[in-house]
C-alpha cells in the first residue's frame, strides 16, 4: 500500500544504521539484531501480522 | 490550474472557495480565512501529508475533527483531465504517520471512480514557508524527526502488544523451560546419582567391616569359651588329623618301597618287566580316585548334596531358580523406586483434582467405583506403604544371598565335574587292575621278586584304604565342629589375626570397634536413604519438566500459525517431543520479542534525544542515562547528515555560503562548518543567516533546487511570506516567480499573505493603476474575504 507520509520502514532503517555506523561499538551487534527484527515487523504497512511475524522469525532461526 | 473547494467543514475551520488559475498567484486576506488549509488539502491530494502534522500531531486530529466530506476540485490539469476528491476524515488514521492514502477519501477522474493513488500519480504540491531562515530550517528539520521517531517507537509499541497477545499465553512455559533448565536438572540427577552410588558402596563396606567385627568377637568368645562335647571333638579331631599324617607318612615309605621292588622285577625283563609297569599304573591310578574320591566326599558333605550326578543334578536346579527369584526381588526393589515417581506425578494431579473433580468417574468397570477422590487416597496409602522402600538393608541382604547363591551353584557344577571324572578314575584303575592279574596268571614261575612285589602292592592299597576312611573320620569330626561352631584354639588364633589385620585394630579394641562400626552403620544406611530420597526428588522434577515441555509442545503444535512456523510439528516421526527444535523456536520466539522491546526503547530514547538536540543550553542531555548519552554522537551524525544533504546543493551553496561546502553541523553551538574550495574551514552561526535577505536567498535558493517531478501537474506554494512584503521585496519577489527557471520547475506558483493593507481606508489615498489595482483586490475581499490575483 503507498503511503502518505515517510515511510517507517526507510525511517526505521535510515536510523538504526546511523547507529550501527556510528554508535558505541559495543552496541552495535545488538542494534544489528534489532534492526533486523525491526524489518519483520513491516512498520511501514497497515496489514502487519502477529503470527506472519513470528512465522518468519522462526523459520529464519530454523532454517526453512 | 483552478482549485475549487465545497467545504464541509465545522467547528470554526474555514477553507477558502477557490484559488483561480492564475499564476503566480497572490491569494492575500485575513488570517484564519482558509487559505492554508486549501492548500493543505491540496496537498493530501497528491498523496503527502504536510510536515506541520507531522511535526504536530494534534494539528492533524483536529483537522480530522472538523474538516466533514469536504470537496475537492481540480480543472485544467495538464492533459485536460479535471478531477474530483471528496475526503473522509472519519476513515483517517489517528496519526498522521504512514497514512494510506486511499483511507483519505474517493475520487474521480473526469467524472469516473478513480483511486487516491490515480490522482496523487497526477499531481505534485512543493510548499516552502518563506518566513524560514536557517537555523528555524534546522529546528523544523528537528520537529519533523522527533515527531518520525514518536511515530515509529508508537507503531514498534503496537506492533509489541500484537506479538505478545499472540503468545502470552505460551510465555511464562517458554520462558521457564529452558535448555539451561534442563541441563541443569540432568547435571542434578547425575550428582544425585552418584551420591546414592557413592553411600551405597560405602554402606556396603561398612556392613562387610561390622559382619568381621561381631564374627570376630564370636571368634573370640568361641576361642575362651570350648568346653563339655566341644572340647571332647576337638581331642578326637586331632587324633583323627594325627592319624592321617601317620597313615600319609606309612603311605609315602609303602609307595617307595613298592617302587623300588617293581625298579627290581624290571630289570629280570618279559613278563616280570610288564607286571612291575602294570603294578605302577595301578598304584598311580589308585592314587588318583583316591585324591578324587576325598575332593567330591569333602565337597559333598560341605554342600549336603549326595555324590550322585541325579542329586547334584537336583541341587543345580534348585540353586538356579533361587538365583532366579532374587533376580526377581531385586528388580521389585528397583522398580518400586521408579513406582514411587509415578505416584507422586499422577497422584499430585489428582490430588489439585480433587477439589472439584472429586466424585467424577476416573475409569470404567471398577467396584467399588474408582473416582477422583478414591484414586488420589489409594494412591497416598500406596505411596505411604512403600515411602522407606527399597531399605539399605534389603538391598544388601538381597545381593549377599544373591552372591553366596551363585557360589553355591558353582561350586554344585564343579562336584558335578568332580564326580564325572572320579568315575573316569575308577573305570581307568578297574582295567589297570584286570590288565595285572591277567599278567600275574602269565607269571607261571613266580619269582622271589615278584611275590615280594605284589605284597608290597598290597600294602600301598590297604594304608591307601586306611587313608581314605581316616579321611573320611577327620572330615565328619571337622563337620561336626562346625556345625557346633566349635574352633580349635589354633585355628581360632588365626582367624583372629586375619580379621584384625583386615579391620586394622587391636585384638583389645575388638569390642569397641563393633560398636562403631555399628554406629557408622545405621548412619551410613540413613545418609543411603537421604540419598535415596534426594535421587527420588530430582526424578520427580524432571519428570515433571518432561512433562511438562510435552505438555506445551502439543499445545503450540495445537496452534496453526506455530506449526505453521515450524513447517508442521515439533514431535519427531516416532511421536517424541523434537527437543532440539523447540529450542531453536523458543529461543527464536522470545529473542524476537526482547529485540521489539529493545528497539521500542533504544527508538524512545532517540526522541528524548532529539527533543533536547537542539536547545541552546543542553543541560538535559547531563541528566539523560549514560546508554542515552552515549548516543549522542551517532544521533548528531543523523541529525546533521538529513541537514547537510539539503543545505549542499549549488544553489544554496552559492547564494548563501559564497560557494564553501557545509561540512559539519555543530547542533550544541548552533554553528555551521563551512569548506571553502581552497580547504580552509569556516565556523559561523546559524542565526547569521536570519537577515531578510539572507532568508530571501535560502528561499530562492530551495525553488532552484527543486528536483525534477515525474509527475505532469505541479504546484508550487510559497506560505508565510509577511518577511518579504514588509522588506518591500514582492516586486523581486514576483519577478523571480515569473522567470524561466521557476517555471521550469512548477506549472503553477501561488503566494500566500495575510492581509498587506486596510484597502478600504488606503483606496482614497491611490490613483491610477494603483487605484484599480486596489479596487480589484478590494471587490474580491469585500465579497469573500480574499483575495486571488495575478502577483506583482
Amino acid at each position: 500500500m503507498a503511503s502518505a507520509s515517510q515511510d517507517l520502514d526507510g525511517l526505521a532503517e535510515e536510523v538504526m544504521s546511523a547507529l550501527i555506523a556510528h554508535g558505541p561499538p559495543e552496541s552495535r551487534a545488538q542494534i544489528a539484531d534489532e534492526l533486523a527484527v525491526l524489518r519483520n515487523l513491516d512498520l511501514g504497512s497497515e496489514d502487519f501480522s502477529a503470527e506472519r511475524f513470528i512465522q518468519a522469525e522462526v523459520k529464519r532461526a530454523l532454517g526453512i | 490550474m483552478r482549485w475549487e473547494f465545497r467545504s464541509a467543514a465545522s467547528g470554526g475551520l474555514r477553507i477558502i472557495p477557490e484559488i483561480p488559475d492564475i499564476s503566480p498567484c497572490l491569494l492575500e486576506g485575513r488570517n484564519g480565512i482558509g487559505k492554508t488549509v486549501a492548500v493543505q488539502l491540496v496537498q493530501l491530494a497528491s498523496g503527502d501529508v504536510p510536515t506541520e502534522y507531522i511535526a504536530r500531531p494534534e494539528r492533524w486530529e483536529s483537522l480530522r475533527a472538523r474538516l466533514g466530506a469536504t470537496v475537492l476540485t481540480i480543472s485544467g490539469l495538464a492533459g485536460g483531465e479535471s478531477v474530483a476528491v471528496e475526503f473522509s476524515p472519519d476513515n483517517w488514521p489517528s496519526s498522521p504517520q504512514g497514512v494510506d492514502i486511499e483511507s483519505l477519501g474517493s475520487a474521480r477522474i473526469d467524472g469516473q471512480p478513480a483511486s487516491m493513488e490515480d490522482i496523487a500519480s497526477l499531481l505534485r504540491v512543493d510548499r516552502i514557508s518563506g518566513n524560514e531562515d536557517l537555523a528555524e530550517s534546522v529546528e523544523r528539520h528537528r520537529e519533523v524527526l522527533e515527531s518520525q521517531l514518536r511515530a515509529m517507537g508508537q507503531v514498534i509499541g503496537t506492533r509489541n502488544v500484537g506479538v505478545m497477545r499472540l503468545v502470552n499465553d505460551f510465555l511464562p512455559d517458554l520462558e521457564r523451560l529452558t535448555p539451561e533448565e534442563f541441563d541443569r536438572q540432568t547435571a542434578t540427577l547425575r550428582i544425585r546419582e552418584a551420591a546414592l552410588s557413592e553411600s551405597t558402596e560405602r554402606a556396603a563396606r561398612i556392613a562387610d567391616q561390622l559382619r568381621l567385627a561381631v564374627h570376630l568377637n564370636e571368634v573370640i568368645r568361641k576361642r575362651g569359651a570350648t568346653q563339655g562335647q566341644g572340647q571332647g571333638l576337638l581331642v578326637k579331631r586331632e587324633a583323627a588329623a594325627g592319624r592321617v599324617r601317620e597313615l600319609e607318612s606309612l603311605l609315602s615309605s609303602s609307595k617307595a618301597k613298592a617302587d623300588e621292588l617293581a625298579q627290581l622285577l624290571r630289570k629280570q625283563g618279559g613278563v616280570a618287566e610288564r607286571l612291575a609297569d602294570s603294578s605302577s599304573l595301578v598304584r598311580s591310578r589308585t592314587d588318583r580316585e583316591a585324591s578324587l574320591a576325598r575332593t567330591v566326599g569333602e565337597a559333598s558333605r560341605k554342600l549336603g548334596v549326595g555324590a550322585e550326578p541325579s542329586l547334584i543334578s537336583s541341587a543345580v536346579e534348585e540353586c538356579s531358580r533361587r538365583m532366579d527369584d532374587l533376580e526377581e526381588e531385586l528388580r521389585r526393589l528397583d522398580l518400586t523406586g521408579q513406582l514411587k515417581i509415578v505416584i507422586d506425578h499422577v497422584a499430585g494431579h489428582l490430588n489439585r483434582a480433587d477439589r472439584s473433580l472429586g466424585s467424577q468417574l476416573l475409569g470404567a468397570g471398577f467396584t467399588p467405583e474408582l473416582t477422583v477422590s478414591s484414586a488420589a487416597a489409594a494412591l497416598s496409602e500406596r505411596r505411604r506403604t512403600i515411602r522407606k522402600e527399597p531399605t539399605p538393608e534389603q538391598v544388601r541382604e538381597l545381593l549377599a544371598e544373591q552372591h553366596e547363591a551363585r557360589g553355591r551353584h558353582n561350586q554344585l557344577t564343579a562336584l558335578a565335574d568332580q564326580v564325572t571324572k572320579l568315575a573316569r578314575a575308577r573305570e581307568l584303575l578297574r582295567i589297570a587292575e584286570l590288565e595285572y592279574t591277567q599278567l600275574e596268571k602269565q607269571a607261571i614261575v613266580v619269582s622271589k621278586g615278584v611275590e615280594a612285589s605284589r605284597k608290597a602292592d598290597a600294602e600301598v592299597g590297604r594304608v591307601q584304604q586306611e587313608l581314605t576312611d581316616a579321611y573320611a573320620v577327620l572330615a565328619g569330626l571337622s563337620q561336626d565342629l562346625a556345625a557346633q561352631g566349635t574352633l580349635s584354639p589354633a585355628d581360632a588364633d588365626i582367624e583372629i589375626q586375619q580379621i584384625l589385620s583386615v579391620l586394622d585394630i587391636e585384638k583389645d579394641a575388638a569390642q569397641d570397634a563393633e560398636a562403631r562400626l555399628r554406629h557408622e552403620s545405621a548412619a551410613a544406611d540413613q545418609h543411603v536413604e537421604a540419598c535415596q530420597e534426594e535421587l527420588a526428588v530430582a526424578r520427580r522434577h524432571e519428570l515433571t519438566l518432561r512433562s511438562d515441555l510435552t505438555d506445551l509442545i502439543d499445545r503450540l503444535d495445537a496452534q496453526p500459525w506455530f506449526a505453521e512456523a515450524v513447517g508442521g510439528s515439533l514431535r519427531l516421526p516416532g511421536g517424541e517431543p523434537d527437543v532440539e527444535r523447540y529450542w531453536i523456536a523458543r529461543n527464536a520466539v522470545l529473542v524476537s520479542l526482547m529485540r521489539i522491546q529493545q528497539a521500542a526503547d533504544r527508538v524512545t530514547r532517540l526522541e528524548g534525544l532529539c527533543r533536547e538536540f537542539l536547545k541552546p543550553r543542553r543541560e538535559e542531555l547531563g541528566t539523560m542515562d549514560e546508554q542515552t548519552r552515549s548516543f549522542t554522537p551517532a544521533f548528531a551524525q543523523l541529525f546533521s547528515a538529513r541537514i547537510l544533504d539539503a543545505l549542499r546543493s549549488p544553489s544554496i551553496r552559492r547564494r548563501l555560503f559564497d560557494g564553501a561546502e557545509p561540512v559539519e553541523l555543530d547542533a550544541a553551538n548552533r554553528t555551521l562548518v563551512l569548506r571553502r574550495s581552497d580547504g580552509s574551514t569556516e565556523r559561523r552561526p546559524l542565526s547569521s543567516y536570519s537577515t531578510g535577505e539572507q532568508a530571501f536567498a535560502f528561499t530562492q535558493a530551495r525553488i532552484l533546487d527543486l528536483e525534477a517531478s515525474a509527475k505532469p501537474n505541479r504546484l508550487l506554494v510559497l506560505d508565510e511570506f509577511g518577511a518579504f512584503v514588509s522588506a518591500d521585496r514582492l516586486p523581486e519577489l514576483a519577478e523571480f516567480l515569473g522567470s524561466d527557471a521557476v517555471h521550469e520547475r512548477a506549472g503553477q506558483v501561488i503566494v500566500i499573505l495575510p492581509l498587506q493593507v486596510d484597502y478600504d481606508a488606503e483606496i482614497e489615498n491611490t490613483l491610477g493603476e494603483l487605484r484599480a489595482r486596489y479596487e480589484e483586490r478590494l471587490g474580491q475581499i469585500r465579497d469573500r474575504g480574499y483575495c486571488a490575483v495575478e502577483l506583482s
